[in-house]
């Protein structure tokens, strides 16, 4: 039982009948589990995880939960015009960055042989942008333009925008370039052969990714009120720290059935998009 | 030639007004949305010129912030980020495998499934600053409510992810078990986890990323990590302080995700 | 009038696909390039219309010389230049008659190119080029929902449609089942025997070369080994082009004896 225990560590040999002596393979897998479980260990004490004050202090948790029902109906009329936004913004957002995206994912794409050092600075820079969470960049244009929802439209565009051009360029690099040659060969200007030839093959593509865009951004859309930048999410923090918990109930009500229905529609307009 | 049949489909050829109708409607939906959602009242004191001392930060980080090796320390900043999206996703990986599994219709009873899948879909409709606040004010401020922040983010996402996968294992090999009269623990360990754990790492590391980024944001609301440093910089607009921040959180970033995509990539040519 | 006057074409990696090839192709020519893959025939074929540039030598078409072409002239003169390919080249997802239409976006306007905006001239030009080659009826459905024989007719239109001189094919019927590549070939011999078109084929089969075309070039590492009339081949000239005796591989149809 106890060496049992032991061959974890170590491989095990077997001596055969015919006397040859057969070792198991090495398997690093349980000294792997010990060093992830040590990391993780080690983890909890810098980040001061405590599970007795999560045990002990827990019910305050389901306490707000359990005070935002019933959601408080009356509380619509003040909310309506921030939900409103919320979806506007994202929607904005994701228009203007997905329509700036557009040429220049064409230009960032490597089949078109364009000028190699542009391209992979302009990369660089966009996959730099991509690593800056979307609450920063509200942030920040709400520094520079003031509280309201043209700051949270202004970010939601950027980060619509990084997202799209990497969809679309890693998209537009897998396509066939035969139609492309083909346009070539009648004699039609570079963005006539784009137009003609690249652009019906990629048209599908891109409103499932604008729609993809619009759809997640409604998510984040909702979090930039949190630093004033427009829509639901001065709501929440507002009647969080109120401790309004019945309005906080409708709040989220209204953003859970939101979500759903764009998510069903966005599924079924772009299973349409990718076949039709 | 074929006169008729060229007539004939001479006519069928498709009109071009649509189009033109369909883009000035979206294009009027536009304006209109844009005028009732956005007020534009200009740069707020001379925008472009803090445009140009924002850039003017990256170029120039502040060498203070980078080299402290103290807790305001960008190095320190950057442990604890990193400590909460990584904590986040290895507690969130543990809640959702089960979640996931008692979601799955090929495991579960159908109406088991719609409750955790209703609980799932609640989960994932709030912003996760919400719970940091909810978790600030259940367990204090720090980066134990971020890593329980992240904790419950990761669910959401995560079990919603490996239900598609459950659901996708092939039922042969698990009545292959069953005819083999093997116990239930038996049936996911041999049956379903070989099937499942490629798919499962790649989505946890594809979510490692996500999260490791999140928690950038989490100081907002005192929940630990860079974020609060940040906050306070933009705010008394230190910018060469944000930008030793910003330079220091892309490239922790980065690297997470260019080591999380070698990780996929060569699972993917595993399998 | 097209002529080669030692043009020699060496790739920057140092294959040599052209070796001082001289030769005249007057207007209304059907003409066949034969040779082993790799031989160079796809190389010569696309300095015709400078898709590929040449190393040395002189190539002219019609009078102009190609080599000094680029940009906008270059443009100009490939419109009246056709181009049908092994693989079709069809934008998929898009109608037929779109994609026959495509070949006219060279002469249109930018803003008409955007929006698809043709002219009532080009759509029933591009009906007519459809008509030509027998699939008027297939207009309106879109291109890859139909076969290769079909894709290749639909190629073969859109080159109609530019109202060409020339007609260069890069292996038309090499991705073909023996029937249709009769078909294309057939659709190939009528438009150059009915419009005085000029039409120059890069051909693995032996047999489909000299069923259809009226001059046989051969080509071997980039040498022109044999240039004559069909009728006039001799068995002795393929196996110099060839440099071994007839496969399986170098016919479609059936055994040629020649």
């Amino acid at each position: 039982m106890f060496d049992d225990i032991l061959h974890i560590f170590y491989p095990r040999s077997y001596t055969l009948g015919n006397g040859k002596e057969v070792k198991e393979k090495f398997n690093p897998f349980p000294y792997l589990l010990i060093l992830f479980i040590a990391i993780v260990i080690g983890l909890s004490v810098f980040t001061r995880v405590n599970l007795t004050a999560l045990i002990k202090r827990g019910n305050n948790f389901f306490d707000i939960v359990r005070a935002m029902i019933p959601p408080n109906w009356d509380y619509w009329p003040t909310m309506e015009k921030a939900m409103l936004d919320t979806i506007n913004m994202s929607l904005l957002g994701s228009v203007f960055g997905c329509a700036v995206a557009l040429p220049v994912s064409f230009y960032l794409s490597s089949n078109f042989k364009l000028n190699k050092i542009y391209l992979v600075s302009h990369r660089l820079a966009l996959s730099m942008l991509r690593t800056l969470p979307i609450l920063v960049l509200a942030f920040f244009f709400r520094t520079v333009l003031g509280i309201g929802a043209m700051a949270g439209t202004l970010a939601i565009s950027v980060f619509s925008y990084t997202i799209c051009v990497k969809m679309m360029y890693e998209y537009i690099e897998t396509l066939d370039m035969g139609a492309y040659e083909a346009l070539e060969s009648t004699g039609a200007s570079r963005l006539k052969c784009i137009l003609g030839a690249v652009w019906p093959q990629v048209k599908g593509f891109f409103l499932s990714t604008f729609l993809y865009c619009f759809e997640t951004n409604v998510k984040s859309a909702a979090i930039l009120g949190f630093v004033g930048a427009g829509g639901i999410g001065l709501n929440i923090s507002g009647q969080l720290t109120l401790r309004r918990y019945g309005n906080l109930g409708l709040v989220l009500i209204s953003m859970t059935v939101t979500i759903m229905v764009l998510e069903a529609v966005t599924r079924y307009a772009r299973r349409k998009l990718v076949t039709g | 030639m074929n006169t008729s049949l060229l007539e004939q489909q001479y006519k069928r050829y498709p009109k071009a007004w649509p189009q033109f109708v369909i883009g000035f409607v979206a294009i009027v939906a536009v304006i209109i949305i844009w005028n009732v959602t956005v007020s534009f009242g200009g740069f707020t004191e001379r925008g472009w010129g803090m445009l140009a001392l924002a850039f003017q930060g990256l170029v120039r980080p502040s060498w203070a912030v980078i080299s402290d090796l103290g807790p305001t320390g960008l190095l320190m900043m950057l442990a604890e980020t990193f400590a909460i999206g990584f904590l986040g996703t290895v507690f969130g990986t543990i809640i959702a495998i089960p979640l996931a599994f008692i979601s799955s219709r090929n495991i579960a009873p159908r109406w088991v499934n719609i409750i955790t899948l209703g609980f799932i879909t609640i989960i994932r409709a709030f912003p996760s600053l919400m719970y940091g606040i909810m978790f600030v004010k259940t367990v204090g401020t720090g980066a134990f409510a971020g890593v329980l922040t992240m904790t419950i983010g990761s669910v959401g996402m995560l079990s919603k992810m490996m239900v598609e996968s459950v659901e996708d294992i092939d039922p042969g090999i698990i009545e292959s078990l069953d005819a083999a009269g093997c116990t239930g623990f038996q049936k996911v360990r041999y049956g379903i986890m070989p099937q499942l754990s490629s798919s499962i790492i790649s989505n946890v590391l594809y979510r490692l990323d996500i999260n490791v980024k999140n928690a950038s944001v989490l100081g907002l609301v005192s929940a630990g990590g860079i974020g609060a440093q940040l906050i306070f910089a933009i705010q008394s607009r230190r910018w060469d302080d944000i930008g030793a921040m910003v330079w220091g959180l892309v490239i922790l970033v980065l690297a997470i995700e260019y080591a999380s995509t070698k990780i996929r990539n060569s699972l993917a040519a595993k399998s | 009038m097209i002529k080669f006057e030692n043009v020699g074409k060496t790739y920057s990696n140092g294959v040599k696909a052209m070796d001082n090839v001289s030769l005249t192709i007057e207007q209304g020519e059907f003409v066949a390039i034969i040779g082993l893959s790799g031989a160079g025939k796809s190389t010569l074929i696309r300095t015709i219309n400078k898709m590929i540039d040449i190393s040395s030598g002189k190539l002219t078409v019609n009078g102009i010389d190609v080599s000094g072409l680029q940009g906008a002239s270059l443009r100009r003169f490939r419109r009246k230049i056709g181009m049908v390919f092994q693989s079709f080249n069809l934008i998929s997802r898009i109608s037929v008659i779109k994609n026959v239409l495509s070949a006219r976006v060279a002469d249109l306007s930018l803003f008409r190119v955007l929006f698809g905006l043709y002219s009532r001239q080009d759509r029933i030009l591009a009906l007519e080029s459809l008509d030509k080659v027998g699939i008027l009826e297939k207009a309106y459905i879109r291109a890859d929902q139909l076969s290769g024989g079909q894709q290749q007719r639909v190629a073969l239109a859109r080159t109609l449609a530019q109202t060409p001189e020339i007609i260069l094919a890069d292996e038309p019927v090499a991705a073909l089942d023996p029937v249709m590549a009769d078909v294309v070939m057939e659709d190939f011999k009528r438009i150059n025997r009915d419009m005085k078109i000029t039409v120059i084929i890069n051909i693995h089969h032996v047999d489909l070369a000299l069923q259809y075309a009226d001059r046989i070039i051969g080509i071997r590492a980039g040498q022109i080994v044999y240039d004559g009339p069909t009728a006039s081949i001799t068995p002795n000239a393929l196996k110099e082009i060839y440099g071994r005796s007839l496969t399986d591989d170098d016919v479609m149809k059936e055994k040629i004896d020649v």
